[in-house]
């Protein structure tokens, strides 16, 4: 489990990085989505050992990361500049990381490079973008490690690189119950690998919440009744959002799905049609009863 | 649950905080390249010179060789080449000067790049074991580099042996030296990596680690020192020397500091010190300050005003001097002091341009202008300070430890030289120093005071006096009497009667020996015997011997004594007969080895045995054979042996029965040269030393031999009966 408390990082007058806490336990893929300048590579940083943070803690399973080479040992990070040894080949990066990282695997290597279709004798520097950062994230992910770290990895990988890496990084997460965290500018990027997602805006913490809840405790109704009606007539029931167009209205609604639609059925409604919130819309709507507008941030 | 835990505790494991062995090996194949070349290159040259001494010496061979032979001579000729340090070994300096700092910017060069850095601090060790790990593979480079240059140079000069003499326990210290040197410049320029951030700044900073402190070291030492000639130049305090630092003794050529105990030992706790503070920084340091010129603001501050205080402290010593002198400059002297101002701040103002490439920066680093100036300041009073410290150092009799002979003359020899390394201890001694040192401080405060009317004693000695920690080098006057009862008390004193009466042990590391006409095994071999000789002499004898400066017999010493070359002419005179007689022995030795010369003066001989005893005997081939340009010279000794006395020259005759006499002489120092002198008086015999010129054959140094009594008289009768004869007789009878 990785524990942040009150984490904030300085750069000489501009502040990175604002009493971020979070909690990120094992096994979990963890999303941060951010716009650019928010803190997310520096709060990977922090949390790689690159970084000492200006004040607060970076506890893994309760013991410090800043220069504890048992917590580092455990670590892979797969920074959005990525850095290779002057003309090296793939083979020479692995025989780099052999001899830094105690437990890395050539054997997953050679699999992984063959899997996606790579040379590794050839130079690195004749790799395009997107070839480079799959070489990275097998590097990365030939290491074993328990905490897998990837900043802005997806962006430059074609779509089916893509799902390769996100199924590669759940058997992994599934198979030795590794931790993943993974930034990215996009929601949609993360939505469909990450079981939790944070956002941060100019290195603070604005919401942390499991994609499930996130999914499951918030819906949109569509309804229509064939009288007229308002807002009133559905008493308890939590309403985020509510917006009637004539005798048609979509509403946001939080709380238990059966609960809410048993309610509802029971005022007998002319039109009665539950649609998923994607989580784009769900950041939204979660940012806007924060106070901010989710579309400044993203 | 249980498995994750099995698994994090598998990943707990042991780390090192100063060593990891695979971060070594990766050092070692990062430099791979860099490190193989500048082996290369090295070697290269390392093989290079010994071939081409190699080739000198074939080369001087078969010119003797060739010019010999065509006269119908061969000789064997023993020449051979002595190789000399650090001069035939200067290019190992390349590993200091180029390759050490190479290798250390290669690998240190990811602090410069902020992907670079964040990636090697996610690493899983700790930083301080990346630092060691990443240096130990740079030492182990220059390790290689060192040593493998050494022993390859070895084998080639193993190889050469019958032509090339070295000697490889100097080959072995002068390597460790330049070792030492090569871990120095490692250690500042890590240390230089660990504080900035960018590659000009990782040199300009190195540089300043390197050469900065020394330079302000050695500028307020010169200033105190040469102010006044109550100080001698240089003397401060010991650790101000410069050639205690090893690599500055390099560069100053201090053969001295390269084998001495002092500055090797010094230099690596130098090494050991940057290379502590290199770590500590190294692992204080935070990774994004990878690109920028140094790790914070205080130290671009700290940094840019160095840079611009070298230069400034020729101003520096300028105001110093004017302080002490009390003089006002000119005009011309002070616009000169402001345009090198100028120059020291535009200096600043350049490096902060050119480490952080931000114009806005160079305004802001304006305010490093006071401050500068106030260094300058602070170096003015301290160097100030300094010297008005120095400058009343009177201590009392019963303070002085001992003092120490120091000789400001340029030209010593190995006495005098000796005499600076002998502490001295003697009461009176002591009391005579202290009150001669107050008296000359109070002829110094009057001078300052105004009296110019005041005058002090010509009698001025240079003495280096212990008194608390260090020694205090001073020139100050003695009256007369204190004066000669302090020589008299030095020479009583046992110490330096025992130096003045016997040579040192030959030391190849610190001395070369000369003879005039003889080679060095020779001359080695007249070494030993003199100094055997001169230690059986009665005290006080050699001394008298050596002072007298009238001899013609000599060997030269040069010898490194306390950290100065010496010059030492040895007299070779009667007194020391064995060692006289073995020298003329050699001397004919070599004239026979290296110049055929006896076997081309019995050809002459026999030549004219073979004109002289054929019918008819012909007068015009005989006398064709005396051309103008033979002439004989031969000297008589002084009772002592010391010099030559007289002097004797024979120039071409065209009297045949004059003739016949040269001949009897020639046949004379052939029958001498057939056996060794043994002793420098023979009962019907004078004992000469003789050259012959010709154009058959030529010596350009003595010989020496017994002549019968009586034929050197006829050469002497002849020589008077010549004297009528002129040039113009000359050239009417031959031309």
């Amino acid at each position: 489990m990785i524990q942040t408390k009150n984490l904030t990082k300085k750069f000489e007058d501009f502040t990175a990085l604002k009493d971020v806490s979070c909690t990120i336990p094992r096994g979990c893929i963890y999303g941060m989505v951010g716009s650019n300048g928010a803190g997310k590579s520096t709060f990977l940083r922090l949390l790689t050992g690159v970084y000492r943070p200006n004040s607060g803690q970076i506890l893994f399973d309760d013991e410090p990361v800043y220069e504890n080479p048992n917590v580092k040992n455990r670590i892979a990070y797969v920074p959005d500049e990525l850095f290779f040894l002057q003309g090296a080949s793939m083979n020479r990066m692995a025989q780099f990381y052999q001899s830094i990282y105690k437990d890395f695997d050539m054997d997953r290597f050679k699999k992984l490079t063959e899997l996606f279709g790579l040379n590794p004798k050839k130079f690195l520097g004749t790799f395009s973008k997107g070839m480079k950062r799959q070489a990275a994230i097998i590097l990365a992910l030939s290491c074993r490690a328990d905490y897998m770290f990837f900043d802005e990895t997806f962006d430059g990988l074609d779509p089916v690189m893509r799902n390769l890496v996100k199924s590669i990084i759940c058997d992994d997460v599934i198979e030795r119950n590794a931790t993943a965290i993974i930034t990215s500018h996009s929601l949609r990027e993360l939505e469909d690998i990450c079981d939790q997602l944070a956002l941060l805006h100019k290195g603070g913490l604005v919401l942390q919440s499991d994609i499930d809840n996130l999914k499951t405790g918030r819906f949109k109704i569509q309804i229509a009744f064939n009288y007229d009606y308002d807002k009133e007539l559905f008493g308890d029931i939590d309403i985020h959002s509510f917006k009637k167009n004539a005798s048609v209205t979509n509403m946001i609604v939080n709380g238990d799905r059966e609960e809410i639609l048993n309610k509802l059925n029971a005022l007998n409604p002319v039109i009665l049609e539950v649609i998923p919130l994607s989580l784009e819309e769900v950041f939204t709507y979660e940012m806007e009863a924060l106070g901010y507008k989710f579309d400044d941030i993203i | 649950m249980n498995e994750n835990n099995n698994i994090v505790l598998n990943k707990k494991r042991k780390f090192n905080s100063f060593f990891d062995f695979g971060l070594f090996s990766e050092g070692i194949r990062q430099l791979r390249v860099a490190g193989f070349v500048s082996f290369l290159l090295i070697n290269i040259i390392a093989v290079l010179i010994p071939l081409g001494q190699f080739v000198s010496v074939i080369s001087t061979r078969k010119y003797a060789f060739d010019y010999d032979y065509s006269e119908g001579l061969f000789r064997d000729d023993l020449f051979k080449y002595t190789v000399e340090f650090p001069g035939d070994f200067i290019y190992m300096y390349l590993i200091f000067i180029i390759v050490a700092p190479l290798l250390t910017l290669v690998l240190f060069s990811f602090l410069n790049k902020r992907k670079t850095c964040d990636y090697y601090h996610a690493f899983p060790q700790k930083r301080s074991c990346i630092f060691i790990s990443y240096t130990t593979a740079v030492l182990a480079w220059i390790f290689m580099i060192t040593f493998g240059t050494a022993l390859i140079s070895s084998l080639v000069y193993l190889c050469l042996t019958p032509y090339i003499f070295i000697s490889y326990g100097m080959l072995i210290k002068f390597t460790f030296s330049i070792f030492i040197c090569a871990l120095l410049v490692v250690s500042a320029v890590a240390f230089a990596c660990s504080i900035t951030g960018n590659l000009f700044s990782n040199i300009v900073t190195s540089l300043l680690i390197l050469f900065f402190p020394r330079l302000l070291i050695f500028v307020i030492t010169a200033c105190v020192t040469q102010s006044y000639p109550l100080f001698v130049y240089g003397k401060l305090l010991p650790v101000f020397d410069a050639t205690t630092n090893l690599l500055l003794a390099s560069i100053f050529d201090a053969r001295d500091a390269f084998y001495s105990l002092t500055s090797i030992g010094y230099t690596v706790l130098l090494l050991i010190a940057y290379f502590a503070l290199a770590c500590l920084c190294f692992v204080k340091r935070r990774s994004e300050s990878a690109g920028y010129s140094a790790n914070n603001r205080a130290l671009q501050f700290i940094f840019r005003l160095c840079a611009g205080l070298p230069l400034s402290l020729i101003v520096v010593a300028a105001f110093y001097n004017m302080i002490i002198d009390s003089y006002t400059p000119d005009l011309e002297e002070l616009f000169l002091i402001f345009v090198l101002e100028i120059i020291c701040i535009v200096i600043m103002l350049l490096y902060e341009l050119l480490s952080t490439r931000k114009l806005k920066y160079v305004l802001r680093s304006l305010i490093t202008i006071p401050v500068f100036f106030i260094a300058q300041i602070v170096i003015l009073f301290v160097a100030i300070g300094l010297f008005f410290a120095e400058f009343n150092y009177s201590p009392k009799a019963e303070h002085i430890d001992y003092i120490v002979i120091e000789d400001d003359d340029y030209d010593l020899d190995y006495y005098t030289a000796t005499l600076g390394t002998l502490k001295i201890r003697n009461d009176e001694i002591n009391e005579i120093v202290a009150r001669s040192l107050d008296n000359t401080l109070q002829y110094y405060y009057k001078r300052l005071a105004g009296d110019e009317h005041i005058s002090h004693s010509p009698n001025r000695v240079t003495l280096g006096i212990k008194s608390g920690l260090t020694v205090k080098y001073r020139s100050f006057y003695m009256s007369d009497v204190d004066y000669k009862r302090y020589n008299t008390l030095l020479t009583e004193s046992e110490e330096i009667s025992a130096i003045y009466s016997s040579l040192p042990e030959f030391d190849p590391l610190k001395m070369d020996i000369y003879g005039r006409d003889i080679d060095d095994e020779a001359t080695r071999k007249v070494y030993d015997s003199l100094r055997s000789e001169i230690a059986t002499l009665e005290p006080g004898e050699w001394l008298r011997i050596f002072n007298n400066q009238e001899f013609s017999f000599y060997i030269r010493l040069n010898a490194w004594v306390n950290n100065m070359d010496t010059y030492t002419w040895l007299p070779i005179t009667g007194a020391t007969p064995k060692t006289l007689m073995m020298y003329m022995n050699y001397s004919n030795d070599h004239i026979r080895q290296y110049y055929g010369f006896f076997n081309s003066l019995k050809n002459a001989v026999n030549k004219l045995n073979q004109i002289e005893n054929s019918e008819p005997f012909e007068v015009d081939s005989y006398m064709a054979w005396f051309n103008e340009s033979m002439s004989i010279e031969a000297r008589l000794f002084s009772d002592d042996y010391s010099y030559y006395e007289t002097y004797s020259y024979w120039d071409a005759t065209d009297n045949v029965e004059y003739a016949k006499v040269y001949k009897e002489f020639y046949e004379a120092i052939l029958k001498s040269s057939e056996t060794p002198i043994d002793s420098l008086s023979k009962d019907g015999y004078v004992l000469i030393a003789y050259s012959i010129y010709n154009d058959s054959f030529y010596t350009d140094c003595e010989g020496y031999a017994y002549i019968p009594k009586e034929l050197f008289e006829k050469m002497e009768e002849i020589k008077a009966a010549e004297d009528i004869y002129t040039k113009e007789y000359y050239d009417d009878l031959y031309y």
